[in-house]
């Protein structure tokens, strides 16, 4: 029933961030919640919302496949590297790390446009990199305390 | 107090603009009727060379837009996700439908796009706008011809413009149908700007889109002519082809009338 509601809860978290990514394009609405699963530690959790937000993210998208493979590896590279030294579920992590995230989300989006001769507006994507930097704590502060307590104290703690 | 005074002024107003004003309505109105008149007269000659123009159009074999199936289909996403570099849409058609890589798409003002990739029933649609949509393009004045792109910025460039062309300020540009999908005449912008360019060889040109692309609701689709094979050779190179071993294979292959020789 517990895996059930998890189910449900991470549908509708999904359909929300399909929303808010529509009305404020070049945004990754959906990273917060990934960042929320690997806060979680639920390895099957993590892998399931791996494969689907790049695949949301990918056929979305107008760049080659690999792009978000390498934005949603990255996140948990960020995360795997940084997790050792603050507590995860703090506001101060989440903000560092959200300012490494749209940092690198520029940086991918440029090398990936580079690599496929595609034309980029610099302007936009400082932009929306800033953006994203700063929707990943807002989403994620409002995910974290509307998911049940429940659900997420279930998760192991290191 | 006041309120006699402003009735006054009122009613003295009224009074003037109901009778002492309409002297000359009558002049105005005889001169309208002759305007009338002359309009009526020009759309009769209008009609009867747009049906002369057509006559000529079908005897020459000419290609008109009118000729070309088209259907329309509706936008049913903008720009979506963090991966959305390029400027594109989402219609609600495939290749199922007809909506192959390529297919032009348009509005009833303009050019807005062409088909970039196709699902079976989804398609997105690169926007004119884009930095990497190219078109050719002719001005409907000066007939200068050009390439047609997008920039980062909300314009569009015309490239290759030769210094001494005649292109101003306020042209059309038109489609040339030398890139062999867009049939030619359909209004894509407004010429804003020409200026000598960086290039010591061609002008710098910028243009606005005739489409206001913030708005799009629904496009009309025209299928595509990128995959047809080929025009044939014209008659005097196949003579020119020795006569023992015949025209070249492919040639042969693609004129079904003339059997392979052996």
């Amino acid at each position: 029933m517990k895996s059930l509601y998890r189910v449900f809860w991470w549908i509708m978290y999904t359909a929300g961030a399909v929303v808010v990514q529509q009305a404020v394009p070049g945004v990754d609405a959906l990273m917060p919640g990934f960042l929320l699963a690997l806060q979680e530690k639920r390895p099957r959790q993590i892998l399931v919302l791996f494969i689907a937000f790049t695949l949301i993210q990918e056929g979305a998208g107008s760049l080659n496949f690999g792009t978000a493979v390498l934005g949603y590896g990255g996140a948990v590279l960020f995360f795997r590297m940084s997790h050792g030294f603050f507590v995860e579920d703090n506001i101060v992590f989440v903000v560092m790390l959200s300012a490494c995230l749209g940092l690198y989300h520029g940086l991918l989006t440029w090398l990936m446009c580079a690599v496929q001769t595609v034309p980029v507006d610099f302007e936009q994507l400082v932009r929306e990199s800033v953006i994203q930097t700063l929707i990943i704590p807002l989403i994620w502060g409002l995910a974290y305390f509307v998911r049940p307590k429940s659900t997420a104290a279930a998760a192991p703690r290191t | 107090m006041l309120s006699p005074v402003v009735w006054l002024r009122d009613r003295c107003a009224n009074w003037w603009d109901r009778y002492l004003a309409l002297i000359d309505v009558a002049e105005e109105n005889a001169r309208l009727r002759t305007e009338l008149e002359q309009a009526r007269a020009a759309a009769i000659l209008t009609s009867e060379d747009k049906a002369e123009l057509e006559r000529l159009r079908l005897l020459l074999g000419l290609e008109t837009l009118r000729g070309r199936p088209a259907f329309a289909a509706r936008v049913i996403a903008k720009r979506f996700g963090p991966q959305a570099v390029l400027k594109t849409f989402t219609i609600n058609k495939g290749f199922l439908d007809g909506a192959t890589a390529g297919t032009p798409v348009l509005t009833r003002e303009g050019v807005v796009g062409r088909v970039l990739r196709a699902a079976p029933h989804a398609a997105t649609v690169l926007m004119l706008t884009d930095p990497g949509f190219r078109l050719a393009v002719i001005s409907n004045e000066s007939r200068t011809p050009g390439i047609l792109t997008g920039s980062t910025e909300r314009r569009l460039e015309v490239a290759y413009v030769a210094q001494n062309a005649r292109i101003t300020p306020g042209e059309t540009l038109i489609t040339s149908g030398a890139d062999g999908s867009f049939p030619k005449g359909i209004p894509v912008g407004t010429v804003t700007q020409v200026m000598p360019g960086n290039e010591i060889l061609f002008l710098q040109v910028h243009a606005r889109p005739l489409v206001d692309m913030d708005r799009l609701e629904e496009v009309l689709l025209l299928e595509g002519k990128g995959n047809e094979p080929p025009l044939p050779p014209p008659a005097a190179e196949r003579t020119e082809a020795d006569p023992e071993k015949g025209p070249p294979p492919d040639r042969l292959s693609a004129d079904p009338q003339r059997p392979p020789q052996p």
